[in-house]
């Protein structure tokens, strides 16, 4: 465990100055901020909603509409390959497999990287959620506070479900990131999956596509736009991921050159 | 005793091509060891084997007399290795590249400046290293090798890309390492005149097969019965038969007579020899008397 977290700080380092940071602060604060600019612009029905009983639920079922359905996924799919990219476009992994590291350390510092900057995104989004909320309050004078009380229990169980659906994205794009060094290859079959699964939305197995399952969570609330199924989508995916997971690392040690 | 060892190493590529054949290394502690072979010889394949970057398929790889495959994390911690271009973040500053190691080797922080200093890279401060020349790189990949203060150095073609006074320096810090804090030193390279100035053992790979293991003095030693002298007169026969009658047994190819190498006095009284004989000397040359033909000639140029 202790060469893990050693291989965390390292791995942790080479994210100074590349686009993660920018990536995860775009991706996570794009949605609050059209909503702030929206409800800046319609700021004459802002007493109206702000004094609506559901103001949160309903700002956050809307804030999750784009962020489910094509932000979370993306940022997924293109975090993963930034990560896996580093070592391949500096011609690096051969320092790292002569590193007094066990490979498993490599490869679990790398995927925990990938996953402390998923946190950081769901962070910065309901940091943006509640922002959205506050900000145009505080510039538009008549509007008042949002007396609703914050769900935050309803809050923190929806992320970490929609954490857990994103897993198996992550896992899969972490597996091809690993496995290809051009990185056309994991972005190419990550968006024809992504693709893949919001064509599947409307066909009854379409669970058994592992990107399906963030745009099935946000879309069971919204029934007609979906078929939901009638299993434990967030099991799938938590499945998906483990399997995903293995299966790279298996591929991550039998790799004849390294580097 | 040796510092790294290896036995029957062979590998094949996957076209079933050999790439390495049988070769056996010697790398004794606290030698600075020229590996020597053409581009293509299999010196950057053995290097990738001996620090795990490639599977081994037969053969045995011992360091500090342990085996790689069991010991292989253990054995790392104590090896600093460059294998091919340097591996360093284009991203990152030099300081943040070798933070990055830093922070695996557990090295104190104060290192980092000092390696910088040590390969003159100390004035780069917050310049990204996608703004560096290859001279620099190669100094960064060498500093990133030192680090944590390795027991054993592999590099492999340290010098490429740096211009004649940073080839001398890396040169010197080498020499230095070795003497001083008695890092073994295990470097590859294609040309003969790099490790001649500072290598103490050799070993010549040739079609991945070793032709030549041992110090410098045994390779010069070989200068010695390799080299070889060349007359051409007007009467090669009658030459040669003049030549056995004072002891010296030569024989005629298509350039003329060709006798092993012997001391200037000998060839002297030898030319004086034909001479009054009326054989009029046309040549006399020394070949094959430099380090440089016979390492030609051990990795199969002509020379």
């Amino acid at each position: 465990m202790i060469a893990v977290a050693r291989a965390f700080e390292s791995e942790w380092l080479k994210t100074r100055h590349s686009l993660a940071g920018w990536l995860v602060l775009g991706g996570s604060l794009f949605t609050p901020l059209v909503v702030i600019v929206a409800r800046l612009v319609q700021h004459e029905r802002l007493v109206h909603i702000n004094a609506a009983n559901g103001f949160w639920l309903s700002l956050w079922q809307s804030s999750w509409q784009s962020m489910a359905i094509f932000f979370l996924p993306l940022f997924a799919i293109l975090i993963t390959s930034l990560i896996t990219q580093i070592e391949h476009r500096n011609n690096a992994w051969k320092q790292v497999h002569a590193l007094p590291l066990h490979p498993s350390a490599i490869f679990l510092s790398k995927l925990a990287v990938i996953v402390v900057l998923i946190v950081q995104f769901f962070v910065l989004f309901n940091v943006g959620i509640w922002l959205s909320a506050i900000v145009p309050t505080l510039l538009v004078a008549v509007a008042p506070y949002p007396h609703d009380s914050l769900p935050s229990a309803r809050f923190l169980h929806d992320d970490t479900m929609y954490f857990i659906d994103c897993l198996p994205i992550v896992a899969l794009q972490y597996l091809l990131g690993l496995r290809f060094r051009n990185f056309l290859v994991p972005l190419g079959v990550g968006f024809l999956m992504w693709i893949g699964a919001l064509a599947a939305l409307s066909w009854k197995y379409g669970y058994v596509i592992p990107y399906t399952y963030s745009m099935l969570e946000y879309l069971k609330h919204d029934p007609g736009k979906a078929i939901i199924p009638n299993v434990d989508i967030h099991a799938y995916a938590l499945g998906y991921a483990v399997a995903f997971t293995v299966a790279g690392y298996v591929l991550f040690r039998s790799m004849k050159e390294r580097g | 005793m040796y510092c790294l060892e290896t036995s029957n190493l062979i590998h094949r590529y996957s076209n079933r091509e050999i790439a390495l054949d049988g070769v056996n290394m010697h790398v004794p502690a606290g030698s600075i060891y020229g590996f020597l072979g053409p581009n293509g010889a299999g010196k950057t394949t053995t290097l990738r084997l001996l620090l795990g970057l490639l599977k081994r398929q037969q053969g045995n790889i011992s360091i500090f007399g342990r085996t790689f495959e069991q010991h292989r994390v253990e054995i790392l911690a104590s090896v600093g290795s460059m294998i091919e271009n340097p591996s360093s973040y284009d991203h990152l500053t030099a300081s943040e590249n070798l933070s990055v190691l830093q922070r695996i080797h557990r090295c104190p922080t104060p290192r980092i400046p000092e390696v910088l200093a040590l390969v003159g890279l100390s004035g780069t401060q917050r310049k990204k290293v996608r703004q560096f020349s290859l001279g620099m790189k190669q100094r960064l990949g060498i500093a990133m090798a030192l680090l944590h203060r390795p027991k054993f150095l592999i590099l492999d073609e340290p010098t490429n890309g740096l211009d004649a006074n940073g080839m001398v320096e890396i040169r010197q810090l080498l020499v230095r390492l070795s003497r001083e804090d008695g890092i073994t030193i295990l470097l590859s390279s294609h040309l003969l005149a790099e490790i001649e100035k500072l290598a103490t053992h050799v070993g010549i790979i040739g079609d991945g097969r070793m032709r030549f293991e041992g110090t410098m003095t045994q390779l010069r030693q070989q200068q010695q019965t390799t080299a070889s002298l060349h007359v051409r007169t007007t009467n090669d026969q009658r030459a040669l038969k003049i030549m056995a009658g004072i002891g010296m047994a030569g024989v005629v190819d298509e350039n003329g007579i060709v006798l092993p190498a012997m001391a200037d006095d000998r060839m002297a009284a030898m030319n004086r020899q034909l001479i009054d004989a009326g054989v009029d000397v046309y040549s006399l040359s020394s070949r094959g008397h430099d380090l440089e033909s016979i390492y030609l000639a051990m990795v199969g140029y002509a020379a």
